[in-house]
């Protein structure tokens, strides 16, 4: 739009005749009432020139422009834009005595070019970083808003980012010593929002819930519901070499993890069996956390916030596992707008792309597909006979919503598919081989969020899923499968309130409904279970059974949790409570008879669970925890079987308890070390009868114990620099029945050390490595053979169960990553040098056919692997 | 070491990525040893009489100065237990053998409670609860273990185990299901060497007699042929085999007054756990061969069920030395039926 000013320079009073004006005196001059905007000259606009026009415009006595005429020229377009306009005027006619009259004025026009759209008014948002403890400002802290820019904090813990949208804006603050958090602040335009965060003592392990290593005090004291939990955000794990720029891997170097074989993907979390660890996704169990192969995660990168591992001494919201628990936090896009990502390596290919509004809300979509098979294609049939090759996809739609009240609704589809496949040819038919593996899973689930400005929150998170398995094996004429086809539903609820300065009650239930059929045949001793007493390669038992059954398990279990704050909130007693009631129906009591009609068998339980948290704060740099509990598992569904199992396994139990503390000697860095000791009984082993009752494979004669220290080191030298090392020292074993010794357990490391450090700079690059050390996992030793004239092969002979261990593992990984942001774009490449050292880690002993002669598997070599990823 | 094809990345990636090799040539016999055990009948029922024969094979090439003692094993398998018979039968455990006796050939009488212990009629456990059945092999069999024990000077006691085929019937099957396979289930037999043939380079075939000692030169690459009879797989009234599908009423060419067996890959009745359901199925074979000298190019050969030939072939090389040499091989059906030969070999320019 030109903008048009003009002005009365004079006006001339005169009549049609002389005489008129000089007889006649002025009493009211001529008033506009209606202005047209002359049109600016499209040339002049294009050319920026600006111009006045001087106009001589008669009005008639009823105040109609009768002429007009150009009195000063601008030039000719001007000129007449100007006229054009100024003929459509309307005035108030002037008057002469008191009369009205015709009237000729001298007008103006100035043609002034558009001014440019005024700037918004941008707000700022500064503040502090304080201790919440000691007061004390806290330097390093990178204040984050979302899309909006960052700053990290002074010595004097102050901070200020500007230029601000109006609006709700995510802040983040992270700190490598300490972790990250996140909240919510509203800034109005314009406005110089000063706040100031009072942040806990950083601990590294803090609520399950909130995603946040450190919290920001608000009007409750820091609740610690755990008394140890390791935690990432995304962006921290990402630059952890080894995890191949999948984040959720970055569990295999915390603190607690044993290393599991390469290529199985089991978690094994302080002496506990990889099914006793449960893995959720914002609440919602996952069967597995590592695609087949362990080489990538199920849940895509792109939609992580964090990932924390509670290896032991869980609070009242977790069950049904007597191991560790991993929680698995996602987050919908984080910038506003359009974006996505594309990214390739020797693994798989992956993209994701996603929509957030200025609101929040957004609706977004991420898949991976595993590119291993279609490298195999290309290298031929050789590399896929020996070699199993998985093949992996998972994909991931969500769409969230930010409601009116604050509150929050994400609503989420999960599916993940496996396929693997190996066989082994031989002259000998008694010694072709096949293995089939399929794992198909989908979940679908939605999560509202609230929390109240009193620091009351609500989630509520219903889910449905579907997980499918197979599993089949050929060992010459012995065929073995197992098909699973399990519906699963369940609602995790929790409504937490701070009721007193001195007390936070938290309540919620945690229901699972699973509903299952099962197909099974082939030899009991596939596949093969903790305990048995076996060496790799040697074939199972050539006896067959067959099952065909169904199952119903319905865990209902209510929970609630209270923290008693004392001494000013430096003393947390949080004594917990769960019910776990659970119901089981099994289709089949006995094993398939023509002569019995098929019964079924139903049995109920009900589970108390105590568990008790205490941490008190003994001073600014030491605090001291401990925590004791009882824990349940249901039994595998797979162990129900009359044929292969047992269905009227009970749950098996466990008692936790954990000691340790927590010191910060410098800033920055910190130190903890928990001791643990667990029992559990009621393990379903197999039985050790000699003769078993009928649909009694299985007997939960098992009991198991394990003890140990667990250590972390971590900190940060400046915010680029972080790192950590983790020790665990364990000692894990089990017995078969009561009448039995123990025994290490299968998965038992003694020693596990991992040392983390990264570095980032300002301009892209990030260097990181990894060293870890395990101790090798026990084997029992063959002594002597016999010779098997029915199968014409040698048998071994075992010495003493588990009494000999694989040797250690050692290796060394390093990344170096490098990523350039464009306008709107930004690339990233890593190159990851696995096993830099080419050390031969041992992975498995091999004997020979007569078993006079020992030999290792070893695991990978130095493998190089190469990513890039585009993002916009 | 054999190491997996390296022809991409790829290879690297995965769970092993170097699995070792071992240079035991398994069909070499190092030292003495039993290489096959012999029942007879192949299939027995509790009580039976039956004899254990065992085929030890010596480096030098001659029969064995052996000394075999023989036991059944009464000991059950407890189900965490994932070899083929219980460890108390290995150690030697007291109450877990009954004695046979001493010698190459041994007789002796099914223990009466083999198939309780060992089959699909267990005795109630000591709290009166109904006992769990032992599961049938892939060929719907159970098996009485059977221990051999050989001493010899040079390589001391080695212990080995056979495992005789008992007819016991079905596991959870009713009455009409259990009268069927009375009827139609046929005893296996053991398999036999029919013919051993000799191919030589120029494609010409020489059978080796029974007792003969063919000549091989130095180094020379032959083809050995074992075949074994061919069994029908149709009830064909007259050919000499009791087929499933006939009886003594419908054809006593061949099943009176007893059902005459084929020593090959038999067809047999097999009873589905899954489906409830007969159904027909045929003998694996497998050929175990052996020798007190490397030549062998596999150690065992065969033929999985599905394949109607009655024959295996193995490659062998003649060692570059003149002498004699011995080779033993072994036939076995998938029921443990076995059949062996013994050939003495020349090697002379």
């Amino acid at each position: 739009m030109n903008r048009l000013t003009f002005s009365i320079i004079f006006a001339l009073a005169f009549v049609a005749g002389a005489s008129q004006a000089l007889a006649q005196t002025l009493t009211r001059p001529p008033e506009l009432t209606r202005f047209v905007e002359a049109e600016y000259p499209p040339s002049a606009l294009e050319e920026g020139r600006e111009a006045s026009v001087v106009l001589e415009i008669t009005i008639d006595a009823r105040g109609r422009v009768s002429d007009v005429n150009v009195f000063e020229s601008a030039d000719p377009e001007f000129d007449a834009a100007a006229i054009a306009a100024a003929r459509q005027f309307e005035f108030v006619p002037a008057e002469f005595d008191g009369v009205p009259g015709p009237i000729r004025i001298h007008y103006k026009y100035d043609f002034r070019l558009p001014a440019p759209p005024p700037e918004p008014v941008k707000a700022s948002l500064s503040g502090v970083v304080r201790d919440e403890t000691t007061g004390e400002p806290i330097a390093g802290v990178t204040v984050e808003v979302e899309g909006g820019g960052s700053a990290v904090t002074d010595e004097e813990g102050r901070f200020t980012i500007e230029g601000l949208e109006e609006g709700e804006h995510v802040v983040r603050l992270f700190s490598p010593a300490f972790g990250a958090i996140q909240t919510m602040e509203s800034i109005a335009a314009g406005e110089q929002l000063s706040v100031a965060y009072e942040l806990s003592p950083p601990p590294p392990f803090e609520d399950e819930e909130d995603g946040d290593d450190m919290e920001i005090v608000v009007l409750a004291p820091v609740i610690r519901r755990e008394v140890v939990e390791s935690r990432l955000t995304a962006e921290e794990a990402r630059s952890v070499p080894g995890t191949g720029g999948d984040v959720v891997r970055v569990v295999e170097s915390l603190p607690g993890v044993g290393r599991s074989a390469v290529g199985s993907g089991q978690l094994v979390v302080w002496g506990a069996s990889p099914e006793d660890t449960r893995v959720y996704m914002d609440g919602v169990p996952l069967p597995r956390l590592y695609h087949e192969g362990g080489l990538r995660s199920v849940i895509h990168p792109s939609f992580v916030e964090s990932i924390a591992l509670i290896p032991g001494g869980a609070g009242a919201a977790y069950g049904r596992g007597l191991g560790g628990v991993i929680l698995v936090e996602s987050r919908g896009p984080t910038q506003q707008g359009l974006h996505g990502m594309v990214g390739v390596d020797l693994l798989d290919a992956t993209a994701s792309l996603g929509y957030r509004d200025e609101k929040g809300n957004y609706q977004a979509a991420a898949g991976r597909f595993g590119l291993l098979d279609q490298f195999a294609k290309v290298a031929g049939d050789d590399a896929t006979e020996l070699v199993p090759i998985p093949r992996f996809w998972d994909g991931q739609a969500r769409v969230g919503y930010r409601l009116r009240d604050g509150s929050t609704l994400d609503v989420v589809g999960i599916v993940t598919g496996d396929r693997y496949s190996r066989g082994v040819p031989n002259p000998d038919p008694a010694l072709v081989t096949r293995d089939f593996r399929e794992l198909d899973v989908v979940r679908v689930y939605a999560r509202y969020r609230r929390q109240d400005e009193d620091g009351t929150t609500v989630e509520v998170i219903p889910w449905v899923g579907y997980d499918r398995t197979y599993r089949g094996s050929s060992y010459g004429s012995l065929t073995t499968f197992s098909e699973i086809d399990a519906a699963r539903l369940g609602l995790r609820s929790s409504y937490g309130k701070r009721v007193a300065p001195w007390l936070t009650l938290r309540a919620g239930v945690d229901i699972e409904l699973v509903f299952d059929s099962h197909d099974r045949s082939g030899s009991i001793g596939l596949p093969s279970r903790e305990g048995d007493i076996r060496v790799f390669g040697q074939a199972p038992p050539d006896t067959i059974s067959t099952d065909h059954f169904s199952t119903r398990q319905i865990g209902v279990a209510p929970y609630v949790e209270g923290t008693l704050s004392f001494v000013d909130g430096k003393l947390q007693i949080t004594p917990g409570l769960r019910l776990d009631p659970y119901a089981r129906s099994v289709s089949r009591r006995l094993p398939a008879n023509g002569r019995i009609p098929e019964q079924g068998a139903f049995l109920e339980d009900l589970a108390v669970e105590p568990r008790l948290i205490a941490n008190y704060e003994a001073a600014s740099w030491l605090s001291l925890r401990g925590s004791v509990g009882r824990y349940r598992r249901q039994p595998l569904s797979e162990d129900l079987s009359a044929a292969f199992g047992n269905p009227t396994l009970p749950t098996a139990r466990a008692t936790q308890a954990l000691a340790g503390f927590a010191v910060k000697p410098v800033d920055r860095v910190e130190l903890e070390v928990v001791g643990f000791h667990s029992r559990s009984d009621h393990l379903a082993m197999r039985s050790p009868d000699p003769t078993p009752a009928l649909a009694s494979a299985l007997a939960a004669t098992g009991e198991g114990r394990a003890s140990g220290v667990q250590g972390m080191l971590r900190g940060s030298i400046d915010p680029g620099l972080f790192g950590w090392i983790a020790y665990t020292y364990s000692k894990a074993e089990r017995k078969n029945g009561p009448d039995q010794a123990y025994r290490l357990f299968d998965y038992d490391q003694t020693h596990v050390l991992t040392l983390v450090a990264g570095w980032t700079s300002k301009f892209g690059l990030e260097l990181s490595g990894r060293f870890r050390y395990a101790s090798g996992m026990p084997r029992t030793e063959v002594i002597g053979t016999y010779y098997d004239a029915v199968r014409d092969r040698m048998q071994p002979i075992f010495g003493r169960h588990n009494d000999i261990r694989l040797p250690s593992f050692v290796q060394l990984d390093v990344r170096a990553g490098y990523s350039k942001e464009f306008e709107h774009q930004a690339f990233m490449a890593y190159l990851e040098l696995q096993n830099v050292t080419n050390r031969r880690n041992v992975e498995e002993y091999i004997y020979s056919p007569d078993f006079t002669e020992r030999k290792a598997i070893y695991g990978l070599p130095f493998l190089p692997v190469l990513g890039l990823q585009w993002s916009f | 070491m054999r190491a997996i094809p390296w022809s991409s990345l790829i290879s690297l990636l995965f769970v092993v990525a170097c699995v070792p090799d071992f240079e035991v040539d398994e069909s070499v016999v190092r030292a003495p040893r039993i290489l096959a055990v012999q029942a007879s009948p192949a299939e027995s029922r509790p009580g039976d009489v039956v004899s254990y024969r065992a085929l030890v094979a010596d480096p030098s090439g001659g029969a064995a100065e052996a000394e075999i003692d023989w036991s059944f094993c009464v000991a059950v398998k407890p189900l965490e237990e994932l070899g083929p018979v219980s460890p108390a039968c290995v150690r030697g455990d007291e109450g877990a053998l009954a004695f046979l006796g001493v010698g190459d050939e041994v007789t002796g009488a099914i223990p009466f409670e083999a198939c309780s212990v060992f089959g699909p009629e267990p005795s109630p456990t000591s709290d009166g609860q109904g006992g769990r059945p032992v599961d049938p092999d892939v060929t719907g069999g159970y098996r009485q273990p059977v221990r051999a024990g050989l001493f010899t000077e040079t390589s001391g006691y080695q212990v080995s185990f056979f495992e005789h085929r008992i007819y016991c019937g079905l596991v959870g099957a009713n009455q009409a299901e259990s009268l069927e396979f009375r009827r139609r289930y046929r005893r296996n037999t053991n398999p036999s060497i029919d013919e051993l043939v000799i191919v030589r380079a120029d494609g010409s075939e020489e059978i080796v007699e029974p007792g003969a000692i063919p000549r091989l030169s130095p180094g020379e690459a032959i083809e050995l042929v074992v075949r074994w009879p061919d069994c029908p797989t149709e009830a064909v009234c007259g050919d000499g085999f009791c087929h499933p599908d006939e009886s003594a009423d419908t054809c006593p060419d061949d099943c009176a007054p007893q059902q005459r067996g084929c020593a090959g890959a038999e067809t047999y009745l097999l009873f589905s756990l899954e489906g409830r359901v007969f159904s027909l199925n045929r003998e694996a074979i497998r050929v175990s061969w052996n020798a007190n000298v490397e030549g062998f190019e596999e150690p065992r050969t065969g033929v999985e069920s599905d394949d109607l030939s009655s024959e295996s072939r193995n490659r062998f090389v003649a060692p570059s030395f003149e002498g004699r040499f011995t080779t033993w091989i072994v036939v076995r059906d998938d029921r443990g039926g076995v059949g062996y030969r013994a050939v003495d070999w020349d090697v002379v320019p």
